[in-house]
């Protein structure tokens, strides 16, 4: 397994080179001056010329990517031309809060995600299962700001029970955690969304099969085959669709970021390129990629765990 | 009977929570703090003489003294005083001013006394295009030198326009600390040394940067202890925020539905605060058929300005009078052309279109520089003129207007306190995009070069006065633009916030917090 998980680290590498190769390239080709960006408006054209020259962007972009990788190797990912902050300071200090809210809204999706689609899928075509799938449509199509401020509005304002903006500072677990479950509330519904109808379709196709009717035939109780024949041969796909989500999750938490001030990946990717902060983009390409892969090492790694038929050769 | 008991049990209630509340922050109660919302993700770097936004215009209010400093509240260079510099004199050319500093002043971080050594050194890094993006507001400076520990001696080239208007707190007149900047070298950016009220303590990407009262602050300590300053750049978020009490004072959206709905809040207020930012569409007289002076004569008449206000909330905004903003030393009321639709059209026939004209329009994404713009495609389609908007992204936006790219350009700019600035980085023809010096001259206007060249070396301030008053009648009887509203910045503050002066103005943009002021 070890050995696995290596070889898929190492398939990394070319495709972080590609990804790398494209965001240069990309960020470089869109019109924008980060100099311009940064000195402002009424800034003499001297000035402007000057930090070009002091950021390095007067060079032709493919000696440019040449220094960036050259960087790369030596573990320096440079400093963000916005605020002078060094990208890995950046990144690290965002980097807990996002993993702290993607797996936060991940168990949500898990734990609402999976039971409402066994269920739907065991009430087929009656009310729970209709009202589980018109709730699942209006999950997916329910965008951040208005759910959130929705939460927020009802749960922080008028309820009081949660903070409106996330309290910084050295503030206690609870305090924190409290913090944590509108924001993962809002992110994890769409999980959950997801889950539910995945669970769904896949325990159909499940309940359907030879081997449900002879357990039931046997006169095993209803609720074993489905927890323990059917549910658990239905969740392969939903494993994947997981694994594939979390990378999604990971860059899509974005608006539940703003809205609920929290700081995270996705407001300093969206940040630097309104900035064109180059350093910082290309830096967060390289550790986003990074996590994708890590999120979808585990997904295949968890497969083993939920079905032992699968082996890692 | 009831009701008695009621509102009994809801005291009693609210008494045991405020207990435990105060149980849990054994600090809070002790420790006074403004907690303020700023519309941004993050905040840029935090060297005053580089950052031009809004964001760390604030930060600077709080952190950096000027020689001199426009009084709190007021946003209007008629106000002036001393600041660091507690007198001032000048030769009879007015070509050579000193200043005599306050003794004692003490530079954050124990970076020692701040002398005319730290003046000399701060005015050289703003006027030096290198280090500071205001260098053109010093460039007439031709020698800066320390007489002594506390007098300070500039020299100037040629006369400006106003020497003490460039020294305020703001921008480049920010009063930097010499051994900070030079031992910090870049790094100064991240963590800002003044001599104001507050001192930088800490920063804490995407959420705040905390200041801490300066206890040696030469007007003595502050009766604050600390200002959280949060980045949260949803509108909404910010306005639950301050609406539920987690923050004190929070920087608004400027339209009427704002006003109107934070206005109805209990225990707050809300403020508009000049300097305004001056909307005004800029008529590209390099493309055709802008380069006549008809259609351009007809695009100004399609604009209804008093509409535009209206929409746009006449508590948030007010009609442009002229090409400055009002308040501005310089500014003269100037008429412009009435709002007359039906005479813009028989002026386009006039020029040879019939059928009116399509201009090609490139426009930022960003919010009220957006509706706005709508707006005014709305308005001037009645009078012929047909705009096809490309929107694009905010910096695609600022690139492509400085390439030419657009028949028009809506932009929104301040550039208190004097016309001067206005006038010469949008008129004059230096300034011209494209060209080597150029600035934001988008329109290729070129008519009022003389006077506000002269303006800017007059030294009689009559004769100063007239020529910029000349300059802005030429601009706006040959329609290099149409200045459209001035919008004020809008702020909600809660009660509890007692500033110590009133506020109308504040020309560093962001809410002076000062010695004085305090919160219940």
């Amino acid at each position: 397994m070890a050995r696995y998980a290596l070889l898929k680290l190492l398939y990394a590498v070319p495709t972080l080179f590609a990804v790398l190769l494209l965001v240069f390239v990309l960020t470089r080709v869109i019109p924008g001056d980060p100099a311009q960006l940064i000195l402002g408006d009424q800034a003499t054209p001297e000035a402007i010329a000057a930090l070009r020259t002091q950021l390095g962007l007067d060079k032709s972009i493919p000696l440019q990517f040449l220094d960036f990788l050259v960087g790369v190797l030596h573990g320096d990912f440079g400093s963000s031309i916005v605020t002078g902050q060094s990208v890995v300071s950046l990144a690290a200090a965002v980097l807990p809060s996002t993993l702290e809210l993607t797996v936060a809204s991940l168990v949500v999706g898990v734990v609402f995600g999976v039971p409402l689609g066994a269920w739907s899928a065991m009430r087929r075509n009656r009310l729970p299962d209709i009202a589980v799938r018109i709730g699942s449509l209006i999950g997916l199509s329910l965008p951040a700001f208005v759910f959130g401020i929705l939460l927020l509005v009802v749960f922080a304002v008028q309820l009081g029970w949660f903070p409106v903006i996330a309290p910084s500072g050295d503030v206690s677990v609870f305090e924190d955690l409290r913090a944590l479950v509108l924001p993962a509330v809002t992110l994890g519904i769409l999980m959950a969304a997801y889950i539910t109808r995945v669970t769904r379709s896949s325990m159909l196709q499940v309940l359907g099969e030879d081997f449900i009717r002879t357990a039931r035939a046997k006169g095993v109780p209803w609720w074993r085959v489905v927890r323990r024949h059917a549910l658990r041969n239905a969740i392969i796909p939903v494993v994947t669709v997981v694994g594939l989500y979390l990378g999604v999750l990971i860059g899509n938490s974005v608006l539940t970021e703003m809205v609920f001030n929290r700081p995270g990946l996705g407001k300093l990717i969206v940040g630097a390129l309104a900035q064109r902060d180059y350093p910082v983009l290309q830096g967060l390409m390289v550790l986003y990629t990074l996590l994708i892969i890590l999120a979808n090492l585990i997904t295949d790694l968890a497969y083993g765990v939920f079905n032992p038929r699968v082996r890692f050769a | 009977m009831k009701l008695r008991i009621e509102g009994l049990s809801i005291v009693k209630f609210g008494g045991a929570a405020l207990l435990a509340l105060a149980l849990a922050h054994p600090a809070s109660a002790a420790e006074k703090v403004i907690r303020v919302g700023m519309a941004t993700g993050d905040i840029g770097k935090m060297d005053p003489h580089v950052a031009a936004g809004t964001p760390e215009k604030t930060l600077f209010t709080w952190v950096f003294n000027g020689l001199v400093r426009i009084r709190p509240g007021e946003a209007n260079p008629q106000f002036i005083e001393p600041d660091l510099a507690t007198s001032w004199e000048h030769s009879a050319d007015n070509l050579t001013w000193t200043f005599h500093l306050r003794k004692g002043v003490q530079c954050h971080g124990g970076y020692g006394e701040f002398t005319a050594d730290d003046a000399a050194y701060s005015l050289m890094r703003a006027a030096d295009p290198k280090r500071s993006s205001f260098s053109s507001d010093f460039k007439a400076i031709s020698g800066v030198e320390a007489l002594d520990k506390y007098t300070l001696k500039i020299t100037y080239k040629e006369h400006v326009p106003s020497v003490l208007g460039y020294l305020v707190n703001i921008q480049g007149g920010n009063m930097v600390c010499k051994k900070a900047a030079e031992e910090m070298g870049a790094d100064f950016a991240k963590h800002p040394i003044g001599t104001g009220p507050f001192m930088f303590q800490e920063y804490k990407p995407q959420q705040e940067v905390v200041l801490v009262a300066n206890p040696d602050y030469f007007r003595g300590k502050p009766k604050i202890d600390r200002i959280e300053y949060k980045f949260i750049q949803a509108i909404a978020s910010r306005d639950l925020a301050f609406e539920k009490g987690e923050l004190d004072i929070s920087y608004g959206r400027s339209d009427q539905a704002w006003y109107d709905r934070m206005s109805k809040l209990k225990d707050a207020s809300v403020v508009t605060t000049e300097p305004t930012e001056l909307y005004t569409l800029h008529l590209n007289q390099s493309h055709k058929p802008l380069d006549d002076l008809r259609v351009r004569q007809a695009i100004a008449m399609s604009i209804p300005r008093d509409a535009i206000v209206k929409y746009r909330g006449e508590r948030i905004a007010r009609a442009a009078k002229s090409v400055v903003p009002q308040g501005y030393l310089g500014y003269a009321d100037t008429p412009m052309l009435p709002y007359d639709p039906k005479k813009a059209k028989a002026l386009l026939k006039e020029a040879g279109y019939p059928d009116g004209i399509k201009l090609h329009v490139v426009q930022t994404s960003l919010g009220v520089m957006r509706d706005t713009m709508e707006v005014l495609q709305g308005q001037m389609r009645k009078a012929g003129i047909d705009l096809d908007l490309q929107i694009v992204e905010h910096a695609t936006f600022h690139a492509d207007i400085r390439k030419d790219k657009s028949d028009a350009v809506l932009y929104a700019a301040s550039r208190f306190p004097i016309a001067d600035i206005y006038l010469s980085q949008f008129y004059d023809s230096a300034s011209t995009v494209g060209s080597p010096t150029a600035v934001t001259n988008f329109s290729h206007c070129n008519v009022a070069d003389a006077e506000i060249r002269a303006a800017r070396t007059e030294t009689d301030a009559e004769k100063q006065l007239a020529e910029w008053k000349l300059a802005q009648k030429k601009i706006i009887d040959n329609v290099c633009s149409v200045p459209v509203y001035e919008l004020f910045d809008a702020w909600a503050l809660s009660n509890r916030v007692k500033l110590g002066y009133t506020l109308t103005g504040a020309p560093g943009r962001g809410i002076p917090l000062l010695e004085e002021t305090t919160i219940d």
